[in-house]
């Protein structure tokens, strides 16, 4: 199968076979391929984590694939655990991604070589760490060639960081629905006045916005490099970058209703004891190789799981500054923890050229385990989503399920119903429990916490 | 009347220019032409005021000394 996100590099495209994936180098690639490959940079970069690791295939293992068409090279790259995209990460992930192309590119031009394009779904992460994965996007400098991916950069990544910074408004709702990035001259009209007087803003972004909405197109002008661009110009204006980017404020968001959650909840601090046990005792029992945690918040009982024997957590929330907070710790304690914003009644979907460019997140998150800790009223009383559909759900996402139910009786959720009407009649223990059994699952255990009307399951889905 | 001026208005107001033929990146193009052109001057600029410096002042004697003492080592 051909990952069909892959298909517009002519110089080779990435195919999955079973467990493995496979870059198939075309004869149009080779020699920019071989010339990396042969220099030391190849291992330092590996060795480092700084690029996916991967192998050269020998021509036995070639023919033992038994492909057809141009396959000049093949190399087999380490299978990643989760496949995110940017308009899934929190800010300061797109933050952290920017800044690590950029320098990844310095170093790079330190020996002779560069980066042809600029794509933002080119980083992935390995836990909160950048980690590059488009090695055919590797190749050698020419003196004086221009930095054709100049734009591509600033559409993927410093214009969505300018929008969070500068506004309220999220920058992955416009990401997710423009594959190839934000709109310069859209954002031009969003950004406030001061940002203009940033010199550095100025040449980056509204300098050549201003050149392309002037242009007229004609059929016999057409505009080409017509100097060399110094290597020492090429390497100012990625520092240049590196320079605006570290130093754009964190997103104006107000407060959100998720800010400092974990401090203002219901719980008091037995319940919350005896709650961290449970979690505590249940991971160390399934020791998940990856564990799902919906609604994690700030990610306090995802840092649990992962002290308790989970091997990697991905967390998922709504919420973009407890995100930030959660992805700034995990990347500085270098924990195997990914954040991704989800909202999971509007989950990413299958998209791009015939919707198979992107996939949905349900086809890319697989785990052993998955937890709900005080989600499950959201969606069924926040978003009047039946609890049969959030029982399949999770079964979905993994074999064992941990959740905390909330019943109507608590604060938190009488707080909820106090200015609407209770058309929830369905919402108990009882109907989520049957909810569980017809979706295939049985409670293993249920545990109501101490001092609190609320509940912990632990579910596991039937054998089929 | 009032909406014809209406209709006029949103239409200026609202469309936005076509990048139908010109290629966004286009902008970026120029803007690194532009540097290439100030990295020239600069670089001219400099070769000149070494030139008119060198007119003018006399190589300071510490540094006939290091330069000397340069030569020796390659002697050796």
């Amino acid at each position: 199968m051909t990952d069909p996100y892959s298909f517009r590099d002519h110089s080779g495209h990435v195919i999955i076979k079973g467990e493995r994936i496979y870059r198939i180098i075309t004869s149009a690639g080779l020699a920019d391929f071989q010339k990396f490959y042969s220099h030391p940079l190849w291992n330092i970069l590996q060795d480092k984590g700084k690029i996916q690791r991967s192998r050269l295939l020998t021509s036995s293992e070639c023919n033992k694939l038994a492909l057809e068409g141009d396959v000049a090279a093949i190399i087999e790259h380490e299978v990643l655990p989760l496949i995110s995209y940017p308009y899934e990460w929190p800010f300061e992930a797109l933050r952290t991604a920017a800044l690590y192309h950029l320098q990844l590119h310095l170093e790079l031009l330190e020996h002779g070589f560069t980066l042809k394009d600029a794509s933002a779904y080119n980083i992935q992460f390995d836990g909160a760490s950048p980690l590059f994965i488009d090695i055919l996007s590797i190749k050698p400098y020419q003196d004086g060639e221009y930095w054709l991916a100049h734009n591509q950069f600033i559409q993927h990544f410093l214009a969505p960081l300018l929008l969070n910074a500068y506004s309220a408004m999220p920058f992955q709702l416009w990401l997710r629905s423009s594959l190839e990035g934000i709109n310069l001259a859209a954002l031009t009209k969003l950004l406030p006045l001061r940002t203009r007087l940033n010199y550095r803003l100025w040449l980056h972004l509204f300098l050549p916005v201003g050149f392309s909405l002037n242009s007229v197109p004609r059929a016999n002008k057409i505009i080409r490099p017509s100097r060399n661009l110094p290597k020492k110009v090429m390497t100012m204006m990625l520092k240049q970058l590196a320079h605006i980017i570290a130093r754009l404020p964190s997103p104006k968001r107000g407060y959100t209703a998720w800010e400092n959650y974990s401090h203002s909840n219901s719980y008091d601090e037995k319940t919350k004891e005896d709650k961290i046990r449970v979690v505590r005792n249940l991971v160390t029992e399934i020791s998940p190789s990856t564990l799902i945690d919906i609604g994690c918040n700030e990610g306090h009982y995802s840092r649990i799981a992962l002290n308790s024997g989970a091997r990697r957590v991905i967390g998922l929330d709504i919420d973009g500054t407890s995100l930030d907070r959660a992805f700034l710790l995990a990347n500085k304690q270098r924990q195997k923890f990914t954040l991704l914003i989800q909202d999971l009644a509007n989950p990413s979907p299958s998209q791009g050229w015939l919707n198979k460019e992107r996939f949905s997140i349900f086809s890319r998150l697989k785990a052993d385990c998955v937890m709900a800790l005080a989600v499950i009223h959201h969606l069924a009383i926040g978003r009047n989503l039946p609890l049969i559909d959030i029982a399949q759900m999770l079964l979905t996402l993994a074999p064992h399920c941990l959740v905390e139910f909330v019943s109507k009786e608590d604060p938190m959720v009488k707080l909820m119903l106090s200015q609407r009407e209770d058309i929830f009649r369905e919402y108990n223990l009882d109907q989520f429990s049957k909810a569980i059994h017809l979706a295939g699952g049985t409670i293993l255990f249920s545990h109501q916490l101490t001092q609190s009307t609320r509940v912990l399951l632990h579910i596991k889905r039937k054998q089929p | 009347m009032h909406f014809k001026i209406a209709a006029i208005l949103m239409f200026i107001l609202l469309s936005n220019p076509t990048y139908a033929y010109i290629d966004p990146g286009t902008g970026s193009m120029f803007l690194q032409t532009f540097l290439a052109i100030l990295a020239m001057i600069g670089g001219g600029i400099s070769v000149f005021w070494k030139y008119l410096k060198n007119l003018f002042v006399k190589p300071s004697k510490a540094k006939e000394n290091k330069d000397s003492a340069g030569l020796g080592n390659q002697c050796d």
